[in-house]
């Protein structure tokens, strides 16, 4: 199956300032990739390429298009939230979804009422009137309603609090997400996604860091919790990362086997948070 | 073609007050001719008027005095629909930006050129029709309430409607306002493209720039007619569209020229309008606010990407 994104030397410049630099990563089909990074590590703006709101030099396909050259048409196979502040303040609710229902060929209008049924929205409110949480809930609730191949998010829960935060993945999920569409998200508070992430793409400074299936992170990084008496041997094996954590020393190892280590600590998979600490922290482009 | 009419439409969801207008003016003019039914036309005036074109005596004044209250309906709210444009333009592509809406816009299946010409359209059309539909249904109300207000008989409504000759007016007041739009155009674009171009402050894009280029011009006693061409395009073409510029603004000395000019002005005719359509001043305003229009479409295209250092942030 033919990737739904593909980059090959994507290089985005503002000026002097080169914000993505040469990087190539594909997105298949029916996944959900986290596109992590701190701040101004140029995520952003590699969605802004996706979504074609900027030019840029290489080679970037969108479902088979140029999206600087096809925006408007690649947008009625691609929704993007990008943060709760997008929707226009003055619009009512219902207005939204007329509008919706008018220029968007693939919006069904039934599919987000339903959605915005269970939900406290009501269909003749501004979108003033609505809390951050609400907004963010109608803003799904449009996406829910779009037949759309990709869905793009970028820092959709910013600013809002645990319980929102929470059931958005959760409604993004159960409610939205199956093996035909593919979702993009960037954030840089990868704890909160990272359970349903099925890749993910560390980028630091314009470059990617880390390109990798959640599935196989296992079989390449490690996670040893080592032992005192162990401290120069595993120090000796190279690890990428090494922390302090309550006077023990945690390091983090790239293609070893885990066997090797097992005998120097307690080993194991780490996390995504960890992992993108490692990545970052060790990223030689810093 | 349904997803313009969409734009349009939003463009009237979210300037409110343009499809408030009506029916505010509605109200107003309502309560304007209440107190003015308190001191009523007489009979015999009406029927003067009638039987005797303007009428003699109380008559002629009664009738003058509907005339000028008809028509400055129609000047009023040719003044608030300058106003509306202007104001409209000059926040149409800003405002997107400064509510981050622009992001949201961009997410949906429609392109850059549609945006802008929707705004281009409400600026041009649909403001001007709402004015106009706004001019005519106060009209009508005024001659209802200035007929059924003459003494105690209701059959005074057909000769004033006679007298008034409102259709007349009506078809003038179309032809006036086509020949606005076509002579404000170049300013429109140029205001929409401040509106797509500033960072902060469109009007001060929009105006300070313009009046800078002036004072060059001025200070370095360059002659570039820049001063003229602003004013003209500005002023006398604006308030005189059928004779834009020259012929006819040194004529306007007293209320009866100024009736000669508003009356040559209403009897505009098709032909006239495509007379008007040639003259290179009409022609070249077009064409530059083309040009300005498309600079609006192709800088909004680059939107939705504030950092871009080419682009002014602080502007």
């Amino acid at each position: 199956m033919s990737a739904v994104v593909s980059a090959h030397n994507l290089t985005k410049r503002y000026g002097g300032f080169t914000a993505v630099d040469h990087i190539n990563f594909s997105v298949r089909p029916g996944r959900i990739v986290g596109l992590v990074g701190p701040n101004g590590a140029g995520k952003s703006t590699i969605l802004k390429a996706i979504l074609g709101l900027v030019s840029f030099s290489g080679e970037l396909q969108v479902l088979g298009m140029r999206p600087d050259r096809n925006r408007a048409r690649l947008m009625q196979e691609v929704s993007y939230i990008s943060d709760v502040a997008a929707l226009p303040d003055w619009i009512r609710v219902n207005q939204l979804l007329q509008l919706m229902q008018d220029i968007h060929p693939r919006f069904d209008i039934a599919r987000t009422r339903n959605f915005l049924d269970a939900t406290d929205i009501g269909m003749k409110q501004r979108v003033s009137t609505l809390s951050k949480g609400m907004k963010t809930q109608l803003h799904l609730a449009l996406v829910m309603g779009v037949d759309a191949r990709l869905l793009v998010l970028d820092e959709p829960t910013l600013g809002l609090d645990l319980i929102y935060r929470k059931k958005f993945y959760q409604q993004l999920l159960n409610e939205y997400f199956d093996e035909e569409k593919t979702i993009l998200v960037t954030t840089h508070q990868i704890e909160e996604i990272e359970h349903i992430l099925s890749d993910v793409l560390f980028i630091n400074h314009g470059h990617l860091v880390l390109d990798m299936p959640v599935e196989e992170i296992a079989s390449h990084y490690v996670q040893l919790r080592v032992a005192p008496e162990n401290l120069q041997a595993a120090r000796q094996l190279q690890p990428i990362h090494e922390s302090r954590q309550l006077n023990e020393s945690v390091m983090i190892f790239e293609n070893l086997a885990r066997e090797r280590l097992q005998a120097l600590g307690q080993a194991r998979t780490p996390n995504l948070a960890n992992l993108f600490v490692a990545k970052m922290e060790g990223d030689v482009h810093a | 073609m349904r997803s313009f009419m969409a734009l349009l439409r939003r463009e009237l969801w979210e300037h409110v007050s343009l499809s408030r207008l009506l029916p505010f003016l509605l109200l107003f003019g309502f309560l304007v001719n209440l107190l003015d039914s308190i001191n009523p036309i007489p009979i015999d005036n009406v029927n003067e008027m009638a039987s005797n074109s303007a009428g003699t005596g109380h008559a002629a004044g009664s009738y003058e005095s509907i005339r000028l209250d008809l028509s400055s309906i129609g000047g009023e709210l040719y003044v608030i629909m300058l106003i509306l444009v202007l104001i409209y333009a000059l926040d149409a592509l800003f405002k997107e930006r400064k509510d981050k809406s622009i992001l949201f816009w961009k997410s949906l299946p429609v392109t850059d050129t549609a945006i802008v010409l929707s705004k281009l359209v409400t600026a041009v059309v649909t403001i001007p029709l709402i004015v106009y539909v706004t001019v005519v249904a106060l009209q009508v109300l005024t001659w209802l309430m200035l007929g059924l207000s003459v003494g105690d008989t209701p059959y005074a409504l057909a000769p004033l409607w006679e007298y008034l000759n409102l259709p007349h007016f009506w078809i003038g007041f179309f032809f006036q306002e086509v020949k606005l739009m076509l002579w404000l155009f170049p300013l429109v674009g140029w205001l929409l493209l401040c509106s797509a171009w500033a960072g902060k402050s469109p009007a001060t894009w929009a105006f300070m720039l313009p009046l800078l280029l002036v004072f060059i011009d001025s200070a370095f006693r360059l002659h570039t007619g820049l001063d003229k061409l602003l004013f003209d395009r500005l002023f006398i073409g604006v308030f005189f569209p059928g004779s834009a510029g020259t012929a006819g603004r040194d004529e306007v000395e007293d209320l009866e020229d100024f009736m000669r000019v508003i009356d040559s002005l209403m009897t505009s005719e098709l032909d006239n309008l495509m007379h008007y359509l040639s003259r290179p001043d009409v022609l070249g305003g077009l064409v530059v606010g083309g040009i300005f229009i498309a600079l609006a479409i192709l800088i909004r295209r680059r939107r939705g990407d504030e950092s871009n250092a080419l682009l002014p942030i602080g502007a």
